[in-house]
């Protein structure tokens, strides 16, 4: 692999001779392998990879504690990372018996060989995603192979040692063959590397947990595996369909209670590795992803539903931040306006969006007027190179932007995408961001909140006579009830905690702000309480 | 709510072990911060977990965007700051019955009643009136018990059948049913105009 030549003048991580010198290290350690017993390789490659983890331990933490901002040096230091672990994974791989049976004489001897490929496999793939590269296609092969070839000499449940970030873990070669499917399959959502390296970190925590079964388990949902097919790892079991393994979903879902539990006692849960002093907010998002993707699996529903590829890259408008939304993006849509009906000190005042307020129910001539003003191909100032829409479905879309803009944009943004001028803005967060393998463009992953925002003016509700008006986007659930709808607004409007007013359609209501749904930098969604209406 | 999704997330061990709150500076901020970033509306996690109908209200939301298992934990954690709120008890037992989980009906049944039954020192009117209103939530514990499991002697004088008692719909003016549909309804038609006049646009040369 070719490393990214490191800009000095840059504050940050940097590649040194060490950094070199330990990879000649490792070169060496290679063509000494053919000379040695199996065992013996073991041992060095374990002595070596310890040696890797202890030098690397304060780049990688300093590069998972980064923010968004990575020098040339960051992304050369995580490239040189990534490049050791696959090329100790590949080391290992190469030491691993070949053709052992379960009557072959010492065989649970040479067991460590396949625990230690499999663990370095592991980490090879999770680095992989932290540095921003696509995963690697022959990963679930590789890993299928070695399991096969362990469960042929009958090792498989054998007890094994394993060094992990400092610590000595007693595990089987099936648990971390687990622990690295299941890498696989969680890592490639919307993960950023601090939360895929609390998820792991979680994972050989739970390794106790992980085992496969020839028979789906009694209830719950299950994953399946088939070892023969090198081009998928844990899948989803399609009705009537059965699998060479399964993968039972309840001992994991105990688990992810177990470490709930810890956070309760006031314990970042498991107590140990880089992960340790990363922010709380971190945490609690694996705990959100690993709710969401159980809850996914146990429902089997489309949750992530079906994304069709647009062919041709089309170019779209797009604005990210709530302000920039509501002020630019919605400006020419109908506004849901304040109210003057219910108890108002302020039946004439003044409306947050001026001489907007009222569309809603202004002629309809002058309705279609303003929305013929909207243009295509808007975007914030910052946005200097146009978005691309790259695949879209019900529940989220993939955009693509230069590397430099979407510098620019935070996971947990607010966006507004125009997909079609024929439909309005569809109002979404921004969930990952991927910087592609040229590096000028980046992969960024939206979850859609609604694809019909509804602008509204809001009036904070007080007892003061004259009322403070606040900017607001309605998101209506799914729910008929109602109680699921929701409304965003900027933080300093949460943080007043007001009751707000607004008018909607021919009704008036004063609303609550509650529960917060979901936030992001500046906003917040909260649930929308009617405590009164007309 | 999906009256179908299992309500309650299986808990190891006991119910409730309120020793397991820690009460050193250090455990109990990062206890604080873990609150405050799950549940964000908590400022002050040792504070609002304490106000009882705050905390039902939150847990209903909770329950109406279905995130059942958010609500659970949400008055699990009240439960750990201060296990004397007898309505938060009343809500969890009643989602462990509507979630047809029987062990964790059960749990929770044994803890309310080891922790509100004990009433032999009590004698003003108040407690007395306290005591009236517990033994009337047993009564209906019972019913719930026997008809989960009609085979646990622990339900065995459980009276006739009643009505469910609500304790998962918390009192009070801010859950007005007809004006939330309202509002969702008009919300909606909001939107049907909206897309109708983008459709419109489309349409005009």
């Amino acid at each position: 692999m070719e490393l990214i030549p490191s800009d000095p003048k840059q504050a940050g991580l940097q590649m040194t001779k060490n950094h070199r010198g330990l990879s000649d290290k490792h070169f060496a350690l290679e063509r000494e392998m053919d000379k040695r017993q199996t065992l013996e390789c073991v041992t060095i490659l374990a002595r070596a990879l310890r040696d890797f983890e202890e030098f690397s331990r304060s780049d990688r933490e300093r590069y998972l504690q980064g923010g968004l901002t990575q020098t040339d040096g960051d992304r050369a230091v995580c490239a040189w990372i990534t490049e050791r672990y696959e090329n100790l994974a590949r080391i290992a791989r190469e030491i691993v018996p070949v053709g052992l049976t379960e009557a072959t004489a010492g065989r649970h001897l040479r067991a460590p060989a396949w625990a230690l490929a499999i663990l370095l496999a592991g980490h090879a793939s999770k680095w992989r995603k932290i540095s921003g590269q696509r995963p690697d296609s022959a990963t679930p092969g590789r890993l299928h192979q070695l399991f096969r070839s362990a469960r042929d000499a009958k090792i498989e449940a054998t007890v094994q040692s394993v060094t992990i970030e400092r610590r000595f873990i007693e595990t089987t070669v099936e648990a971390l063959y687990v622990r690295a499917l299941l890498l696989e399959r969680f890592a490639s959502g919307n993960l950023t590397p601090r939360r895929l390296e609390i998820l792991d970190t979680w994972l050989v925590a739970w390794m106790g947990a992980l085992w496969l079964t020839t028979e789906p388990a009694d209830g719950g949902a299950t994953l399946c595996v088939d070892t023969e097919n090198p081009m998928r790892g844990l899948t989803l079991l399609a009705a009537g369909e059965t699998a060479e393994l399964y993968l039972a979903l309840r001992p994991l879902r105990r688990q992810l209670e177990r470490a709930v539990e810890y956070f309760h006692q006031g314990i970042i849960f498991p107590g140990w590795g880089i992960a340790l002093s990363f922010r709380m907010e971190e945490h609690v998002a694996v705990i959100d992803f690993v709710e969401r993707e159980l809850n996914m699996i146990e429902h089997a529903t489309a949750l992530k539903s079906k994304r069709f590829p647009i062919g041709q890259k089309s170019r779209v408008s797009v604005f990210f931040g709530f302000s920039e939304i509501f002020d630019r993006a919605l400006f020419k849509q109908s506004t849901v306006t304040t109210s003057a009906g219910l108890n108002s000190a302020s039946s004439t005042s003044a409306s947050a969006s001026g001489s907007r307020t009222g569309a809603y129910f202004a002629p309809a001539a002058l309705r279609f007027a303003a929305l013929a003003e909207a243009d295509g191909g808007l975007t914030n100032d910052f946005v200097r190179s146009p978005v691309q829409l790259l695949d879209i479905s019900e529940s989220g879309m993939g955009l693509e932007m230069s590397s430099d803009d979407a510098a620019k944009v935070e996971v947990d943004e607010l966006v507004a995408v125009r997909v079609d001028e024929a439909r309005p803005w569809v109002l979404g967060i921004v969930v990952r961001k991927v910087n592609q393998r040229n590096d000028f463009s980046t992969t960024v992953g939206i979850k859609v909140l609604t694809k019909v925002p509804m602008r509204a003016a809001l009036e904070l509700v007080t007892d003061r006579p004259v009322r403070q008006t606040a900017s607001g986007i309605f998101v209506a659930g799914s729910a008929t009830h109602g109680f699921a709808d929701s409304i965003i607004v900027s933080d300093a409007t949460y943080r007043a905690r007001q009751v707000v007013a607004v008018t909607i359609a021919s009704g008036h209501f004063h609303i609550r702000l509650g529960r917060v749904r979901y936030q992001g930098p500046g906003w917040k969604m909260a649930a929308a309480t009617v405590l009164e209406a007309r | 709510m999906d009256p179908t999704s299992d309500f309650l997330p299986a808990r190891e061990g006991a119910v409730l072990d309120v020793s397991k709150v820690q009460q050193d500076a250090g455990t109990r901020r990062l206890r604080d911060r873990y609150i405050a970033t799950r549940f964000a509306q908590f400022s002050e996690p040792g504070i609002a977990l304490r106000h009882t109908s705050e905390i039902l209200r939150l847990a209903r939301q909770l329950l109406d965007d279905d995130q059942a298992r958010l609500a659970t934990e949400l008055l699990y954690l009240a439960l750990e700051e201060d296990a004397q709120q007898r309505r938060i008890w009343l809500f969890l037992i009643e989602l462990a019955f509507l979630g047809e989980d029987v062990t964790q009906f059960s749990e929770l049944a044994d803890g309310f009643k080891a922790r509100f039954m004990m009433a032999d020192d009590r004698d003003t009117p108040e407690s007395l009136e306290e005591e009236k209103v517990v033994a009337e939530n047993n009564k209906i514990i019972d019913v719930m018990g026997i008809e989960l499991a009609p085979n646990d002697p622990r339900y065995a004088n459980a009276g006739a059948p009643v009505m469910l008692p609500n304790w998962s719909t918390p009192d009070g003016d801010e859950r007005n049913e007809i004006a939330q549909q309202k509002l969702h309804a008009s919300l909606l038609d909001a939107m049907a105009f909206h897309v109708a006049l983008h459709t419109l646009q489309a349409a005009t040369p």
